[in-house]
């Protein structure tokens, strides 16, 4: 433990400066208004950010970077408890009872509950993290081709399946575009040019900043304006009572930590994200609760598992980003760009090439979490002043941030258009149920996929079996082909029916 | 007045095309023998993997679509996009097309950006039946605001970032 507690002390002791204390404040303030306005999400806000930070030094890049993730994915809480409108997808769950709660004029304690659930699923999250990261690391060294190979496969098919609304088939759809679109210009075993239609500038491919900041930047602003605008909902700004919050919250401990680790695994699972986080503890806490009637009208409970879920996921996403180079989230997937882009290599060898990195990122996450908290509890008021900037002005803003965002990172005017192709294609997809998340992992993970198959392939002589004979490979084949199978309507049918009628035999045999 | 069933149709059978190109394309690749590679590491494997999955997947959405209730989509107020909506989007694309494809990098980058924050305000923001005053105080402020938010982003990502603006 005596290591660890080391590697933590100098990471604080490296990262408290006040130089860097203010890029705290300002990055965390920033993420949080960018979650609370509806319209832009916690991914857009880490892409555009990224572009910011070209000229920083590492450690304040990815600090920035993080505290805008933090910031984001809490600030969606403020418009979900305040409009009913959740401002990023992660929110979604905390609308159902933030905002009843508002209407029975408990708004103030609303939001210092949802402050210290976001908080304390943080620091649950941020637990797990420094004891989960470095053994996976660990784990990871015994990954060849076969094993990455598999996960990525595993990575896209598990977010394709949780994260469509409904329609599996668009959740593996959106996994096979991005995969398709990770397949053009140059691959990266033999350096063969693939798919690039005659276009010299696709020879390096599609950059994923661009097509980020298109799917989520472009085509979120095209969604603000062509969408019916919102009503503002009247918040009161009197603070909350410091002895009901903290009587609530001792109240829902076990809730507290059970949707802090449920947050941190759903974050673990590639792709995922925090939305899931959000719903899966929203729903875990909904099945145990004693107050389960109470759940979508107002409940205290419901409200904080939500917040602990979804905020719990942001380190969760960052033990797969960081120790296997496989992200956990949509804005994760960001954050592996800005990594690679400030010299930090993702992935099993992280332990050995930047040892120190793991517990520099959970001393920003913890800078984070505080600064999120404090910002949380004492600028209510400037939030709903901040809500009610009209989207006529905001959008037009956003959209020039989106044209500079991918130009900065290249100088090439090919990744603006890169940009808005991204954005309208991402529009349409989004309009039809097309989840997003699958799309963008596919796009990272794509060359991983690539190169490990056919690498596989070399080291077997083209025997195809090698890749389900070592356990782990095993493991991740059964597991992706179960799940394939229970997304088929008539197998889930079966399964349920079977179930059914020996719950019924069950119940026969008590009777006798 | 456009169903979402008809556009969904549509981009189900525009992915079923893209899955068969991408197959064939994946198939006719370069084999690469006269690098002496392994057969079994072309570089069209993955995207032949793809194309049949991206074709069995759409070929299934296809058929789901296509066996769904026509008249389903019409009792939904979200299964339909309005006229309104439609120029809407339209209009918007085009004026973000002239701004990122046809300004940016033809003329000066903050004239470009206070240009278009201006239109793009003074398009969603001015109506016919708009009184006098209204009118010119949402011109003026959308001058104001266009001509500040070019000159602070432009000052923001060229003199305090040191990133080359086009």
């Amino acid at each position: 433990m005596t290591p660890v507690i080391d590697a933590l002390s100098s990471a604080f002791a490296e990262l408290t400066t006040p130089m860097m204390l203010f890029n705290v404040a300002w990055a965390t303030l920033l993420g949080i208004f960018v979650g609370a306005l509806p319209g832009l999400t916690a991914t857009m806000g880490v892409a555009l950010l990224t572009t910011l930070t070209y000229s920083l030094d590492r450690n304040t890049a990815i600090m920035v970077l993080i505290c805008m993730y933090v910031g984001a994915i809490y600030g969606g809480s403020r418009s979900a408890i305040l409009l009913n409108i959740p401002g990023t997808p992660a929110s979604a769950a905390t609308a159902l009872d933030g905002f009843p709660l508002v209407r029975k004029g408990k708004g103030s304690l609303a939001m210092a509950i949802a402050t210290l659930g976001s908080m304390l699923g943080t620091l649950v999250g941020i637990a797990m993290l420094v004891m989960i990261a470095p053994p996976l690391a660990e784990a990871a060294f015994g990954f060849g081709s076969y094993e990455f190979f598999w996960l990525a496969l595993f990575g896209i098919i598990i977010s394709g399946q949780l994260t469509h609304s409904g329609e599996p088939l668009k959740g593996y759809m959106a996994g096979l575009i991005g995969l398709s679109v990770a397949m053009i210009g140059s691959e990266g075993i033999h350096s063969f040019v693939r798919f690039n239609f005659g276009v010299q500038q696709m020879n390096g491919g599609i950059e994923l900043i661009p097509a980020m900041v298109g799917a989520f930047g472009f085509a979120e602003v095209l969604f603000a304006m062509t969408l019916p605008a919102a009503e503002m909902a009247r918040a009161k700004s009197v603070p909350a009572p410091l002895k009901e919050l903290f009587g609530s919250v001792w109240r829902y401990k076990r809730t507290v930590l059970e949707s802090g680790i449920i947050g941190t695994l759903v974050g673990i699972i590639p792709g995922v994200g925090e939305d899931i986080g959000a719903w899966g503890s929203y729903a875990a806490a909904k099945r145990h609760s004693k107050e389960r009637e109470e759940f979508g009208k107002g409940s205290q409970e419901g409200l904080i598992a939500a917040e602990t879920g979804n905020s719990a996921v942001v380190p969760g996403s960052l033990i797969p980003t960081l120790t296997l180079g496989v992200p956990g989230s949509a804005s994760a997937a960001v954050l592996i760009a800005a990594l690679f882009l400030h010299g930090v290599r993702p992935g099993p060898m992280i332990m050995f090439d930047q040892p120190d990195m793991i517990y520099l990122i959970a001393v920003m996450l913890i800078f984070a979490t505080i600064a999120m908290g404090l910002f949380g509890m004492a600028l209510t008021p400037l939030f709903v002043k901040v809500l009610q900037v009209p989207r006529t002005i905001l959008m037009p803003m956003v959209f020039t941030l989106c044209v500079i965002g991918p130009y900065a990172l290249s100088q090439r005017i090919f990744d603006i258009w890169v940009m808005f192709a991204f954005g309208v294609g991402g529009y349409v997809l989004r309009r039809l149920n097309y989840p997003m998340a699958p799309l963008v992992l596919g796009i990272i993970l794509g060359s991983l996929l690539d190169k490990s198959l056919r690498r596989g392939l070399i080291l077997s002589n083209g025997d195809i079996t090698a890749f389900f004979t070592r356990p782990v490979s095993a493991g991740f084949a059964v597991l992706i082909t179960l799940t394939i199978l229970f997304s088929i309507p008539a197998v889930r049918r079966f399964a349920s029916f079977k179930r059914r009628r020996g719950d019924a035999n069950g119940e026969d045999m008590s009777a006798n | 007045m456009l169903k979402i069933r008809s556009v969904d149709i549509a981009v189900a059978t525009i992915l079923l095309a893209v899955g068969i190109a991408q197959l064939i394309g994946g198939y006719t690749m370069d084999r690469l023998e006269v690098r002496h590679i392994p057969p079994a590491s072309f570089p069209g494997l993955l995207p032949i993997v793809l194309g049949i999955a991206m074709t069995i997947v759409a070929s299934l959405q296809l058929v789901g679509i296509l066996r769904s209730r026509d008249g389903e989509d019409e009792r939904r107020a979200s299964g339909l996009v309005t006229r309104e909506e439609l120029l809407r989007l339209s209009g918007l694309i085009a004026l973000c097309a002239l701004y990122a494809i046809v300004l940016v990098g033809r003329i000066h980058f903050w004239v470009a950006s206070s240009l278009f924050v201006a239109t793009f305000m003074l398009v969603f923001e001015l109506s016919p039946g708009m009184p006098r005053r209204a009118m010119i105080i949402t011109i003026v402020r959308a001058l104001v605001i266009a001509i500040l938010f070019g000159g602070a982003v432009s000052y923001l990502f060229e003199d305090l970032f040191l990133v080359r603006l086009p």
